[in-house]
C-alpha cells in the first residue's frame, strides 16, 4: 500500500517540491502572512505608530497567527435568502485563481511550478481575468445591498483597469518579441524593460492599483461607503479565505510586474545556486515593491467611481496605445531599420 | 450557524486544555472592536488608535463592520432608541463576542439618574468590562482593554457573552 505512494513521491520529487514547497503552496501562504504583517507594521510606522508589538517576542511577528486562530474559531453566518452553496464555493475558490496564475511565473532559469514554454504571458493574464468573476459571484450570493454594489463597482473598475493593463503588457510582449515569460525574463539580463517601456510601466503601475483594489482605487470595498464591499457578509474562516485571496492577488500582480519590467530573478550572483539566487532577488524586489505600494495606499485619498473610470478610459488607454505605437516604431524602424 | 444568537459553544470546551489555551491566546491578541458611536465618550476612544496610545500594539484593529468584529463597544450614553440599533449590531456579530462599556452614562446612567430616555447597557446584555469616568481618560480605556484581554485569555468555555437579559422592548 505504502510502496506505490513512496515510489510516486521519489520519481516526482522535483515537481512535488515545486508545487508544495518553494514557489508553491508553502511559499505563497508564508509570503501572504508576511505581507499582511509587513503592511500593518509599515502603515503603522508611516503614521508614527508601532503596529503589532506584543504578539510574539519580536515585533509582533505572531500577530497574523493570532488573527487566523481567532477567525478559524468564529461562527460562520449564512445570511438569510443567500445562495448558500455559491456563497461558500466562490469564497473558497477565490484564492485559487491568483495562486494558479503564479504557477506560470519563473523563479529561476527554467524553474516555474508549471514549467511550460510558449504563450504563458497571455495565459497568466487570462487566468487573472477570472478573479473579478468570483468577486461578483460573492457579492451576488450574499444577498446584501453593500456586497451587490461592491460587486458592480468591481466590474466597472476592472473594465477601466484591465484593458490598459493588458495593453501595457502587450507593449512588453512586442518589445521582447515573445509571449513567453521565461524568455522575457532571460532577455532582461542586460537591461530591465522598465527603461524602454517606461510609459507602459506607468500605465501598468496605475492599473495595478485597480487590479489589487487598494487605495486610491479601493472603490469596491470603500470602507466609509460600503462596509467591507463584496466581503461584508463573510465571517470567520470564510472572511480569512477572502482576505487570503486578496493578498495572493497582490502577490500575483507584483510578481507579474517584476517579471515584465524589473528583470524577474535576474540580479548579481550572490548564491552559487541559481534557484537560491533567483529566490533572493525576487523576494528583494517584491519587498521593495510592496513598500512602494503601501506608501501609495496610505498617501492618497480614494477616487470616486466616475473619476476612476475616466482615469482608465481617457488617460490610461490612450497612453497604453501610444506606448504600443512607440514600441513598434522603436523596435521595427529605429533598431532594425525597416518593417 | 443562524445568526440569531443561538450558538452552541460546545466544541471548544471538549478540546484538550493545550488547544483551548492556544485558541484563547489567539483570541486575546485579536480583539477587533466595532465602533458604534452612542455618545460623547467617542473622541476619547478614537485617540486609542492614534500615535500616542496605539492599541494596535495589542492586536486591536478598529473595523467598520460588525460581521467581522469581536468586541461590541458602547461609547457614552445609550438612549432607548439607540439601544434598538445597538442590539441589532450586536446580533449581527458572530460568536464569540464580548461587550465593553465605556463611560458612566452607559454603565449606570451617570449624571442623569432620573432620565426618561437613558438606559443601562447591563439591563439588556451581559457586559464583560466597564470603564468608569465622565469621560474616562484614554489610559483608562486602554487599561480596560488589557483587562478584557486577560479575561479572554483565561476563559474556560467557548467564550463570549451570548445571553441577553431582557428583550429590547
Amino acid at each position: 500500500m505504502i510502496d506505490p505512494i513512496l515510489d510516486f513521491i521519489f520519481t516526482n520529487l522535483d515537481p512535488l517540491i515545486r508545487i508544495i514547497i518553494y514557489p508553491g503552496i508553502t511559499f505563497i501562504m508564508l509570503f501572504t502572512i508576511f505581507a499582511v504583517w509587513y503592511q500593518r507594521k509599515f502603515l503603522a510606522r508611516l503614521m508614527l505608530r508601532m503596529g503589532p508589538v506584543h504578539a510574539g517576542k519580536f515585533a509582533g511577528w505572531l500577530q497574523l497567527i493570532a488573527d487566523s486562530l481567532k477567525l478559524l474559531t468564529k461562527e460562520i453566518i449564512f445570511p438569510e435568502h443567500s445562495y448558500k452553496k455559491l456563497f461558500l464555493i466562490s469564497a473558497i475558490t477565490l484564492p485559487v485563481i491568483p495562486a494558479a496564475a503564479i504557477a506560470l511565473v519563473p523563479f529561476a532559469p527554467g524553474y516555474a511550478i508549471f514549467n511550460v514554454r510558449g504563450y504563458t504571458g497571455i495565459l497568466f493574464l487570462a487566468i487573472m481575468s477570472l478573479y473579478p468573476i468570483f468577486i461578483v459571484l460573492m457579492g451576488w450570493a450574499s444577498n446584501n445591498k453593500f456586497t451587490l454594489i461592491g460587486a458592480f463597482r468591481t466590474i466597472y473598475l476592472d473594465v477601466a483597469g484591465e484593458i490598459p493593463l493588458f495593453l501595457a503588457a502587450l507593449g512588453v510582449f512586442v518589445w521582447a518579441g515573445t509571449y513567453d515569460l521565461q524568455d522575457i525574463v532571460a532577455q532582461q539580463a542586460t537591461m530591465w524593460f522598465v527603461i524602454p517601456q517606461f510609459l507602459g510601466f506607468l500605465v501598468f503601475f496605475i492599473s495595478y492599483f485597480a487590479m489589487i483594489e487598494k487605495a486610491p482605487l479601493d472603490i469596491p470595498e470603500a470602507e466609509t461607503e460600503l462596509v467591507f464591499g463584496y466581503r461584508t457578509e463573510y465571517t470567520g474562516a470564510l472572511f480569512l479565505d477572502t482576505m487570503l485571496g486578496d493578498y495572493i492577488n497582490v502577490l500575483a500582480w507584483g510578481l507579474m510586474m517584476i517579471t515584465l519590467y524589473f528583470g524577474g530573478y535576474n540580479g548579481p550572483a550572490i548564491f552559487a545556486d541559481p534557484v537560491l539566487n533567483g529566490a533572493f532577488w525576487i523576494l528583494f524586489k517584491l519587498i521593495i515593491l510592496l513598500a512602494i505600494t503601501y506608501t501609495v495606499i496610505i498617501s492618497y485619498a480614494r477616487l470616486r467611481i466616475d473619476q476612476a473610470i475616466r482615469l482608465g478610459w481617457y488617460y490610461l488607454i490612450p497612453l497604453a496605445l501610444l506606448n504600443l505605437i512607440i514600441t513598434v516604431i522603436l523596435k521595427y524602424v529605429v533598431l532594425e531599420g525597416g518593417v | 450557524m443562524s445568526g440569531n444568537g443561538e450558538y452552541k459553544a460546545g466544541l471548544l470546551e471538549k478540546m484538550p486544555k493545550t488547544i483551548r489555551k492556544m485558541f484563547n491566546w489567539g483570541r486575546s491578541f485579536s480583539l477587533w472592536p466595532v465602533h458604534l458611536v452612542t455618545g460623547c465618550c467617542s473622541p476619547e476612544y478614537m485617540q486609542l488608535f492614534g500615535p500616542r496610545y496605539d492599541l494596535e500594539r495589542w492586536g486591536v484593529l478598529p473595523l467598520a463592520s460588525s460581521r467581522q468584529s469581536d468586541v461590541m463597544i458602547f461609547v457614552g450614553n445609550v438612549a432607548r432608541k439607540m439601544m434598538l440599533r445597538a442590539k441589532r449590531v450586536y446580533e449581527q456579530m458572530p460568536e464569540p463576542k464580548w461587550v465593553y462599556v465605556i463611560g458612566a452614562c452607559a454603565s449606570s446612567k451617570g449624571p442623569f439618574p432620573e432620565s426618561y430616555s437613558l438606559v443601562r447597557v447591563k439591563d439588556y446584555m451581559k457586559v464583560d468590562m466597564f470603564v468608569a469616568g465622565c469621560p474616562p481618560k484614554p489610559e483608562a480605556i486602554h487599561y480596560g482593554f488589557l483587562k478584557l484581554r486577560e479575561k479572554v485569555l483565561n476563559e474556560v468555555g467557548g467564550g463570549g457573552s451570548a445571553e441577553t437579559v431582557k428583550p429590547t422592548q
